[in-house]
Formats: C-alpha cells, sequence, structure tokens
C-alpha cells in the first residue's frame, strides 16, 4: 500500500480517466478499457473510492427487459480536486526522476 | 445492445449466481457484460467479474464475522508474535540456551570484559566436546561460580608446561606462547578435560587446578552476542 492514500498508480489511472470528464457519468466497462484494468482490478478501486465519498454512483436501467441494469461512476467535488492534486503529485515526483537520472535537463543547453 | 449469444447468456447467469444476493459491484460487472463488443471480450470480462465476486463475497463475510479493521488485526498479531517471543526465550534460556556476561580478561584476545555470549546447553552432549571448543564451566570451590575457558585437552592426552608453550602429546599448541608457564604434566583422565584461558600470563585455569571434570561444562559458546561486530 502506498504511503499516501489513493496514490497507487492503477489508482492514478483511473482518476485520469475519471477527469477526462470531470463532472459526467462513467460506465464500468469505458473505465476498463480506458485504464487497462481488468475488473477484478477496477472494481474494488471503484469502491474504496465510493467509500472515501470521492465518487458517486447510480444505476441505470437496462433497455432490454431481463437485462441487468449497469452502474454509473461520477467524480464528486471532493473526489476531483483529490484527482487532480494526486495527478499533480504524481507528475512532479516523475519529473524529478528523470532530472535526477540525468533523463532530463534543467537548463537548455547553449547553441554551439 | 449487441445480440444475445449463448456464451452471454451463460456469462450472465454465472455471474449472477457468484454475485448472490446483496451485491453491488459483481452486480456492477454483471451489469457491463453487454458493453463487451465481441463474445470472447465478453468471456474474459466474465472471468474478471468472477474475481470482482469472490472479492465482495470475502468483503461481506469480514464484515459480517465483526473483523475489526486491518490496522487493528495487524496490531494484535504484533503483540501475540511478541508474547510469543518472550515466552520461548524465556525457556530457551531456562533450559536450551542462555546469554553469558564474560567476567574476567582471561580470555583475552578472544572475548572481552562484558562481552555478551551465547552459551548452548544442550547441543554439545550430543556432539560432545573438541579440543578448540570454548565452554562455561561450573566451578564447585571456593564457591559455585562460572568461568570460560577453552578445552585444549581431552581424556588421554598428556599434558605439560615447556617453556615456549603448552605441550599436548609432545606437540606444542599454537597460540599458548611463552609466558607464565608452569604446571605439572598430567594425563588428562576419562570424562575430564583440560582447559586453559586464551590470555596464558592471567589465566587460572588447569595449570594450576589440574583438568576439570567434563560434567561440570554448563555449555559451550556458540557465538558473541555483544558486541555484534569486531
Amino acid at each position: 500500500m502506498p504511503r499516501t492514500p489513493d496514490s497507487s498508480p492503477q489508482t492514478l489511472q483511473v482518476f485520469a480517466a475519471l477527469l477526462e470528464e470531470a463532472a459526467g457519468w462513467h460506465y464500468g466497462y469505458g473505465l476498463s478499457k480506458q485504464t487497462g484494468l481488468a475488473a477484478g482490478s477496477l472494481y474494488p478501486i471503484l469502491a474504496r473510492l465510493v467509500e472515501r465519498g470521492l465518487l458517486e454512483t447510480r444505476w441505470e436501467p437496462s433497455d432490454i427487459a431481463g437485462r441487468p441494469p449497469r452502474h454509473l461512476y461520477r467524480l464528486t467535488a471532493d473526489g476531483a480536486g483529490l484527482a487532480r492534486s494526486r495527478l499533480a503529485e504524481a507528475r512532479a515526483r516523475a519529473v524529478a526522476q528523470d532530472v535526477a537520472a540525468g533523463r532530463l535537463r534543467t537548463h537548455p543547453r547553449t547553441a554551439s | 445492445m449487441t445480440a444475445d449469444s449463448r456464451v452471454r447468456r451463460l456469462s450472465r447467469a454465472l455471474l449472477t449466481r457468484a454475485a448472490g444476493a446483496g451485491s453491488t459491484w459483481a452486480a456492477a460487472a454483471t451489469g457491463e457484460l453487454d458493453a463487451a463488443p465481441s463474445d470472447w471480450a465478453a468471456l474474459r470480462w466474465t472471468l474478471s467479474g468472477l474475481r470482482v465476486a469472490f472479492w465482495e463475497r470475502r468483503r461481506r463475510e469480514a464484515a459480517r464475522a465483526g473483523v475489526p479493521r486491518p490496522g487493528v488485526q495487524r496490531a494484535r498479531k504484533v503483540v501475540l508474535i511478541g508474547v510469543t517471543l518472550i515466552v520461548a526465550l524465556i525457556t530457551v534460556n531456562w533450559r536450551v540456551a542462555t546469554v553469558v556476561d564474560i567476567p574476567s580478561t582471561s580470555m583475552l584476545p578472544t572475548l572481552r570484559v562484558d562481552d555478551r555470549v551465547l552459551v548452548d546447553k544442550v547441543g554439545f552432549h550430543m556432539t560432545g566436546l573438541h579440543r578448540g571448543d570454548l565452554v562455561v564451566v561450573a566451578m564447585p570451590v571456593p564457591q559455585r561460580y562460572w568461568i570460560v575457558k577453552r578445552v585444549v585437552g581431552l581424556p588421554g592426552d598428556r599434558m605439560e608446561c615447556r617453556a615456549d608453550a603448552v605441550y599436548r602429546n609432545g606437540a606444542p599448541i599454537p597460540g599458548t606462547g611463552p609466558g607464565a608457564l608452569g604446571c605439572d604434566p598430567v594425563t588428562v583422565p576419562a570424562g575430564s578435560m583440560y582447559l586453559l584461558g586464551d590470555d596464558a600470563t592471567v589465566s587460572m585455569d588447569s595449570r594450576q587446578f589440574g583438568p576439570v571434570a567434563q560434567s561440570t561444562v554448563v555449555g559451550r559458546l556458540v557465538g558473541r552476542v555483544w558486541p555484534v561486530t569486531r
């Protein structure tokens, strides 16, 4: 478990997918395709986010009779805020690692 | 909406069954089956959905059984392990092994005063004592106290002190070098051993009090416990 809650790479992927349409409702299958996570990985993450009040849910009954309803998810205001800050932190960390590893220069090379 | 093939029908039934009543997340996975573009994708989704079903079941059972939060469970485990270790240490210290403080300089340079050593109280009975072993011996006179010495002679060995070293069966024992030597030559009797301190100049050992019965051995040194590095 990462030391900061809600900061595992998979959770960050879920955040990114949800933020692509921050105010909209998302389907589970769509999130799975966007994040590349299988249902077995995705739904526990969604469950945790709901429990923390970062995600709200609703059921959409199927058009066809007898079929099960679909579950939809939307970021709450808190959820959107946390998602953005976690992603920003992760980006900053990645940049710092690249600089430390010499992959990024902080100063541009002067033209020779 | 995609056509309802047999594969999808079966998968839906399987997932619904696995989810059970009152499921949220497995039911959500079931509801997404129709979104799969192909039967093969539906099958893969079902397999992963089964994992969700089992995960959810475990959660529900844990909640129902009143299992406390993971933090409390971990704390309980730590306490249990700690208590077990303490009990084991006490048991071990009594019978199997113990830690002994080195009281004197007679075992320099090998052991210093206030070093702590681990003593095996049991194993040496099975392996027997060997020349070179460091042992803890209970000396009966003048009062009962423990000393730490090295076994340099076993039954049948002829021990004598010469100018340059302590000799065993006519050969010098390396490291027993010159210095306050002087002892009566003796053959180690059966069931006894000849003890020598590593610092021969200060040590009181078999040179002074003669061979000692092996039954007085409390244990054999296994290693130094403190300090850890030297």
